[in-house]
């Protein structure tokens, strides 16, 4: 009797796992949570003092009790040097923060660190916060940058983690306009080239974007501002997408579509800003 | 449950986050490498480790590796099943206790495997776009072996000195009396 029960086992284990995969992963994020950010303060530590090690290890001999001092003076100088650039760069962060917050009453914005882009393999339109629903963070919350809008939570916050998902994701859509001039959705592209030629390609680093449902008589510009128009409910208008770098006709012929460079480059962001819905807000 | 069953079951529940937790964050963003790490640990008790921890490790291993990763739900949990599957069907002709050298020339086969299976997976789940990120190139397809092996082969043997004698049973049949 033991035998079929045996091989019972792993079947209703993964139709259980698969029925009540939401919560799971949900677990999973808590448990994992802790772990990955020690690590990655960890490992920006380690990094930090290997480079500044190693550009002391690359410079030329000389006397011995004179070498180690420099060396170690060297060392000093490159972390002192990293922590300044990350203190600027904060202070920049920082202040954009409060200029917001004055400028929308009701709005509070919640620093969050990104603790992982597009999963471990890096290849996915998602990015991992450090602070979940202890925070305030919620569903569906817009999550900006200096240099623009980011995406939004996506479903399953835990605790102490969220996810984003980016403009860039297929399954986000974004009321948007070129202000005075055209109206349309900007969606992702699931990462397929949509440059029309090489050359346009070239000018991405970041996923590029797409503005749809444009009519045609709107006349689109090259290298114009698109912000969101805020009356799909979710994204508040006026927040920077991106600019426009090309246009073209869709698949019907009957509307137009504009290839948008997006402001925010995903990949690069170390801290996003969550807007925290409240009182007067107005998503 | 005996003791160390106890034990080997809390040091497999415990230990699994914090190894995969910090092998998607500190280790490069790239499928031979993250392969090579993680998941060769969670074959190696799905595959040592007895009948029921061995499920426990394949589907907790799996969602763990799934969060991390960001694959779609089942793409880990059901590809370390079937190896436990796989491992039970073999019976007795199953090795008694898996050494470095199986972890080494199961790395270099099961690598490829693998990440063929996680493309087909998203694929299925995702649709063929969303999918294409994680098609494995040529650069990737000659990678997946040699790093395969590699992690195979060290982590088993790392996982053989390390672990609990329960997380690799000697089989009930080489257990005689001693006369």
């Amino acid at each position: 009797m033991r035998r079929p029960f045996l091989w019972l086992l792993p079947i209703v284990a993964a139709l259980l796992y698969l029925l009540w995969n939401g919560a799971v992963r949900q677990v999973c994020a808590e448990a994992m949570w802790p772990f990955r950010r020690l690590s990655g303060w960890a490992g920006g530590q380690v990094s930090g003092r290997l480079v500044a090690a190693w550009r002391g290890l690359c410079d030329g001999p000389s006397r011995l009790d004179a070498a180690t001092e420099t060396e170690r003076l060297r060392t000093l100088l490159a972390e002192s040097e990293r922590l300044a650039a990350e203190n600027a760069a904060l202070r920049e962060a920082l202040g954009w923060m409060r200029g917001e917050e004055a400028g929308a009453p009701g709005v509070r914005l919640l620093a969050a660190p990104v603790i992982s882009h597009g999963g471990g393999l890096g290849v996915w339109p998602r990015l991992t916060l450090g602070v979940g629903s202890l925070r305030g963070v919620r569903t569906g919350d817009v999550v900006v940058a200096p240099e623009g809008v980011v995406g939004r939570v996506a479903e399953g916050v835990t605790p102490h983690t969220c996810e984003v998902i980016l403009l860039s994701d297929p399954t986000c859509r974004v009321a948007a306009e070129i202000p005075g001039i055209a109206k349309g959705i900007v969606q992702g592209d699931a990462g397929e080239d949509a440059g029309a030629t090489p050359e346009d390609s070239l000018l991405y680093e970041a996923r590029p974007l797409v503005l749809r449902f444009v009519d045609k008589a709107a006349g689109l510009p090259l290298r114009r501002r698109v912000v969101t128009e805020g009356s799909g409910g979710v994204f508040p208008p006026g927040l920077t997408i991106g600019a426009t770098v090309a246009r073209r006709q869709d698949a019907t012929g009957l509307l137009a579509e504009a290839l948008i460079a997006p402001a925010v480059d995903p990949t690069a962001l170390r801290v996003v800003f969550i807007r925290l819905r409240g009182r007067g807000d107005d998503a | 449950m005996t003791r160390e069953t106890f034990w080997a079951t809390a040091w497999v529940t415990l230990f699994l986050p914090a190894l995969v937790g910090t092998c998607a964050t500190l280790l490069p963003e790239a499928l031979p490498v993250q392969i090579a790490a993680a998941p060769v640990w969670v074959v190696w008790w799905t595959l040592s480790a007895g009948a029921r921890l061995g499920v426990w490790a394949a589907v907790w291993g799996g969602a763990l590796l799934e969060t991390a990763w960001g694959v779609p739900p089942g793409a880990c949990a059901l590809f370390f099943l079937m190896l436990w599957g796989g491992a039970r069907a073999l019976g007795d002709n199953a090795p008694e206790a898996y050494t470095p050298l199986h972890g080494l020339v199961g790395g270099m086969v099961l690598a490829p495997l693998f990440a063929l299976w996680l493309w087909v997976w998203a694929a299925l789940w995702l649709g063929g776009a969303s999918a294409a990120p994680l098609r494995p190139d040529l650069v990737g397809m000659v990678l997946l072996p040699a790093t395969g092996a590699l992690g195979g082969g060290a982590i088993f043997a790392l996982a053989r000195a390390c672990d609990f004698r329960a997380l690799w049973p000697p089989r009930q049949e080489a257990l005689g009396d001693a006369g």
